[in-house]
Parts: C-alpha cells; sequence; structure tokens
C-alpha cells in the first residue's frame, strides 16, 4: 500500500542500488564506453582526432559514478562534470531500509496527508534490525511523521527540518549510516584532468540528500578545493506560511523527470511548474559555462551578484532560483 | 580559436534510460535533450554565454567598444531572455569599470538594481568607485572593504579564500594608495590553507603575478600594477 502512496522514491533508490551491483555497474560503464569510442570513431571518418577533446560530463542519480568510473578507464580529458541528485554513496548493503525511509519521506513531500500512522507502523517491521536502538529509533522516526501528517495540513519547512534530523539521527543510529559507503574515498572519481572542475547540484528536500545518500561533500575523489564546487538548491517557501511552494527535490533538475498531474492543488502544481522551469535554466547555462573554466567562474560570480546564488565559502553555494 | 568541448550525458532513472554523446553540429540539440530545454531556448542562452565570454576578451585587450557592442546585441528584443540581457548589462558595467568609467558603470548597475534587487555589495562595489572617481576620497574605498568585511565574516580570510573578493579588494586598497594592505591580503592567499583550497596551477600563478605587482607599486611609487594585472588577465574574474 505504501508504493502506491509513494513508490518513485523507492525506484530510485532501488535503481542506485542495482547500478551499483558491480556486474550491472560493468554494464553501464561498458555502454558510456561504447557511445565514446562510436563519437570518436564517427569524428575519425570526418577527419578529426576527437581523442584530446576535453569532455563535460552531465551526471544524475544513480547515473554519476558509472559516468565518472567511465572517465576514469577511458581517461578522457575532462572539462567538467556536473552531478544532479548525484548518489556519492554505495548503498547496496542497506537498500531496504532507505526504501523504506526514502518511501515515507517522499510520502510526505507528495502532500498526500493524512492519518496512517498506523499504515506505516505495518512496514516498521519490514526494516531490517541493525542495532540495539532500531526499535527505538525507527519508532521516534514513524511518531515524528505521524505528528506531521495532519489532516489538511500542508508541507512546511519547519516540519520537513524535523522529519530530517530524525532521518540522519536514525540513519546514525540504527547504523545504517556506517554501512553506507562514501564513493569520494574510492577510485572512480580520480579523473586524470588536472584543470577539470567538478558541480554537485543537490537539492534541499532531495530524499537522496536526506537520507545522504547524496548533497554536501568536501571531496569526490580527486575533487576537492577550488576543483569542487557544491550548490544546494533551496526549496521555494511562502515567507509568512513557511509553507512549501516549490520543493527542491529528486525531480528538479532537468525537464520531464516529473508528472506535474501528481500534484492534486493548482496552485501548488503551478507554482511548482514555475520553481522547475528555474531551475532547469539554471542547470541547462551551468552546463554550457562548464564548458570553460573562465565562463563558469563568471556564471557563478554574476549569479552571486544578482541575488540567485548566494556565497557560502570555499566552495559552497546556495541556490535561490527566484531570488533571496 | 575556440577549443572543441564534447558532451556525454549519463542519464539514468526509473522513467526514461538515454545516452548520447555530441558532436559539434549537435551540441546544442544535445544539451536539450539532455535538460528538456527547447533547442531554440539552449540556442540563445548558449549565444549569450559565448557572446559574452568574447566580449570579455576585448575588454581585457582594452577593445571596450567592441566589447561593449557584442553585449548590446544581448536584448529582449533580439530574443535573448530577460535574465541574459540582465547578464549582458552587469558585462557591461564591469566593462565600463576596466575603463575606468565609473560613474558610467554605477548609473548601469542602478537601472538593473530598480528592475529588480542586485547584491547589495555589488552595488556598494560601484557606488564607492563611483564616488572615489567623482571626489578623489579613498576613504570612501577603505569604507566599503569595512563594511563588506563586517557583514561577510564567512567568506573571507581567514575563513575562506575567494578570488573575487581578493580582486576587488586589492583593487580598492590600490586605488586608495594602501599597497601594505593590499600585500598583507594577498599573503593571506600563500597560506596553508588557502593553497589547500587553490590547487590549481594558473591560481597560484595569479597570486605571484598579483604579488610582484604590488611590489613593483611599492618600488615605483605607483598605484596601478595590480589592476593592470586583474583587467587584463582571467586568473581572478573579470572585475
Amino acid at each position: 500500500m505504501l508504493d502506491k502512496l509513494g513508490n518513485r522514491s523507492k525506484d530510485v533508490i532501488w535503481f542506485i542500488a542495482e547500478s551499483q551491483d558491480p556486474n550491472h555497474t560493468f554494464g553501464l560503464v561498458n555502454k558510456i564506453e561504447t557511445e565514446v569510442k562510436s563519437f570518436y570513431n564517427k569524428r575519425k571518418e570526418a577527419g578529426e582526432d576527437a581523442t584530446g577533446r576535453p569532455m563535460v560530463g552531465v551526471g544524475y542519480s544513480g547515473g554519476f559514478v558509472p559516468l565518472l568510473e567511465a572517465i576514469h578507464r577511458m581517461n578522457i580529458p575532462t572539462a567538467s562534470v556536473v552531478g544532479a541528485g548525484a548518489a556519492i554513496a554505495d548503498i547496496r548493503e542497506v537498500r531496504e531500509t532507505l526504501e523504506i525511509l526514502g518511501n515515507a519521506l517522499e510520502y510526505v513531500q507528495r502532500n498526500a496527508f493524512e492519518p496512517v500512522s498506523d499504515l506505516l507502523q505495518k512496514f516498521f517491521g519490514l526494516i531490517p534490525v541493525i542495532g540495539d536502538f532500531t526499535a527505538s529509533m525507527i519508532d521516534v522516526f514513524f511518531d515524528k511523521l505521524s505528528l506531521i501528517m495532519v489532516p489538511g495540513a500542508m508541507l512546511t519547512d519547519a516540519a520537513w527540518k524535523a522529519l530530517e534530523q530524525t532521518v540522519r539521527l536514525t540513519l546514525e543510529a540504527t547504523g545504517v549510516q556506517a554501512k553506507m559507503r562514501d564513493w569520494q574515498n574510492i577510485g572512480p572519481a580520480n579523473v586524470n584532468s588536472p584543470d577539470a572542475t567538478l558541480l554537485n547540484v543537490y537539492g534541499d528536500m532531495d530524499v537522496l540528500k536526506t537520507l545522504n545518500i547524496s548533497g554536501y561533500r568536501d571531496r569526490i575523489g580527486s575533487f576537492t578545493g577550488d576543483k569542487l564546487i557544491n550548490i544546494e538548491v533551496v526549496s521555494l517557501k511562502d515567507v509568512a506560511t513557511g509553507k512549501v511552494m516549490g520543493l527542491a527535490d529528486h525531480y528538479i533538475y532537468f525537464g520531464k523527470t516529473r508528472d506535474y498531474d501528481e500534484i492534486e492543488d493548482p496552485v501548488l502544481r503551478a507554482s511548482q511548474r514555475e520553481y522547475d522551469e528555474l531551475v532547469n535554466d539554471f542547470m541547462t547555462k551551468l552546463i554550457l559555462a562548464s564548458s570553460d573554466s573562465e565562463k563558469l567562474q563568471l556564471f557563478i560570480s554574476q549569479s552571486v551578484s544578482d541575488h540567485k546564488l548566494q556565497d557560502m565559502g570555499n566552495g559552497k553555494y546556495k541556490l535561490f532560483p527566484t531570488g533571496y | 580559436m575556440k577549443k572543441k568541448i564534447s558532451l556525454v550525458f549519463l542519464f539514468l532513472s526509473c522513467v526514461s534510460p538515454l545516452i548520447g554523446f555530441a558532436t559539434d553540429q549537435s551540441q546544442i540539440a544535445k544539451v536539450a535533450q539532455i535538460t528538456g530545454v527547447s533547442s531554440s531556448k539552449v540556442a540563445k542562452m548558449a549565444e549569450a554565454i559565448d557572446t559574452m565570454a568574447e566580449a570579455r576578451r576585448y575588454a581585457r585587450a582594452k577593445n571596450f567598444e567592441k566589447a561593449i557592442q557584442l553585449l548590446s546585441i544581448i536584448t529582449t528584443a533580439n530574443g535573448f531572455k530577460y535574465d541574459d540581457e540582465r547578464f549582458a548589462r552587469m558585462t557591461i558595467a564591469d566593462v565600463r569599470v576596466l575603463s575606468g568609467d565609473y560613474e558610467k558603470a554605477y548609473e548601469i548597475t542602478l537601472e538593473l538594481n530598480k528592475e529588480r534587487a542586485l547584491l547589495d555589495d555589488y552595488l556598494n562595489f560601484m557606488k564607492a568607485m563611483a564616488d572615489f572617481s567623482s571626489n578623489k576620497d579613498p576613504g570612501m574605498l577603505l569604507a566599503y572593504i569595512e563594511n563588506y568585511n563586517s557583514k561577510n565574516k564567512t567568506v573571507i580570510p581567514p575563513k575562506s579564500y575567494g578570488l573575487n573578493y581578493l580582486s576587488r579588494t586589492v583593487r580598492f586598497f590600490e586605488m586608495a594608495g594602501e599597497i601594505d594592505q593590499a600585500l598583507d591580503l594577498v599573503d593571506q592567499y600563500f597560506s596553508e590553507k588557502s593553497l589547500k583550497f587553490h590547487q590549481r596551477e594558473k591560481t597560484r600563478e595569479g597570486l605571484r603575478l598579483l604579488k610582484e605587482a604590488l611590489l613593483r607599486d611599492k618600488r615605483e611609487g605607483k598605484n596601478v600594477y595590480a589592476q593592470g594585472l586583474i583587467n587584463t588577465t582571467d586568473y581572478f574574474g573579470f572585475v
């Protein structure tokens, strides 16, 4: 039943875990390599050796790590890599728990507020027991969830922050966090292009960020310092009520990834559509500008002066698509 | 000659797997395919970004009129989005700074701010230069730095080492004749923490050249060389 209420998150998490399976990853990486070789061959036929061309790579969700691995394996010269809601942690060992938590979180996001704590409690038993604190922590999580889900209530920033905090505590106390190996310290992200930049873009209410599968990192493989830029997309909130009018979730980065029919309230639907378009435009310009470090630097600096990006220091920015 | 860039994209989701690799001719189409934005819109965005980059190259070569001529094409009347026109006008203001026409730069910035609020710090940066231009009081420039530093402690040394902050602050210190203060700031960018962040050789070279320019100022009793470096190279951004 919960699947019917919020199963997209489960699918995404399942897909990420599958993409991290060595056999599956091998297939994905091979697919990319075949495409790259095909491109090189086409250019060769046109009289150009394109193997030295710098590349801009864009990886969404579970596609990010296979993309890096292909770049690494083929030693492709790289101008930049853009990760959008990119899965940076290996979640294979804890997939089931994350799917359930992710589903519950997405259910809250989708504004289907009804008293469903009984229903959610049934799923309690499906979470694998990993530590002594599991029962109490998961209990706290679902208690918090049922408090938020008051009939007729709307998703607010404060409610989400409370839930996010509880999820993080749950991940730590149950040992789930410890079983999520972060890709930041392992091989695939060691791209051999000294001047390449990695742009890590993620929504502040992306379920993957809340589950710490994606989100801010101070290192991803060989990318650190001024070679790594983190951009957190901030959800649009009504200043007076705290109500979320534009959700920076897993479906903001590119067009055609959100089903707007799922948003029943026409005002929210229109607001989300407008918000998504602004994020989409930003991502497009970011990809275009990231072909060259000077263009990228200027695009970011002008976005800061134009009150869209807030400089948080040390290569971290917050994006307010409607300004701040 | 422009460097050719290839674009690869891996889109993996439960909804629609898609993979592709762009050729020169289809690069716009590839970005459109990735982002879901229409090809015509992507083409205009790309044109705006490329034109602004070209204009900056002209401005750095001190061909300011050619730079402004190029930037003036990026208007809503010519089919660009307002945000692109806005960035082009911000670039025109920056070109005016490079040409020394600070009052015009501030005038453009004020117009933009009326249409939609710009960051106060950016507006104040332009205002300080315009005020200095008319009354030659270096106090205006130093007051700007002090005000900025007091409001932005988390994004300035020793917390963070942004290049925009460096170039703007050094510009003002040099205009105000405060070469020692400029050198103190540049030296902070050679700290262990800063160099751990600034890993690019190009940036480190820029820092070395900036320090040399300030030392030359000091030796020759002038206050021009750091601005000369900032205005004619792309080590630190544009303005």
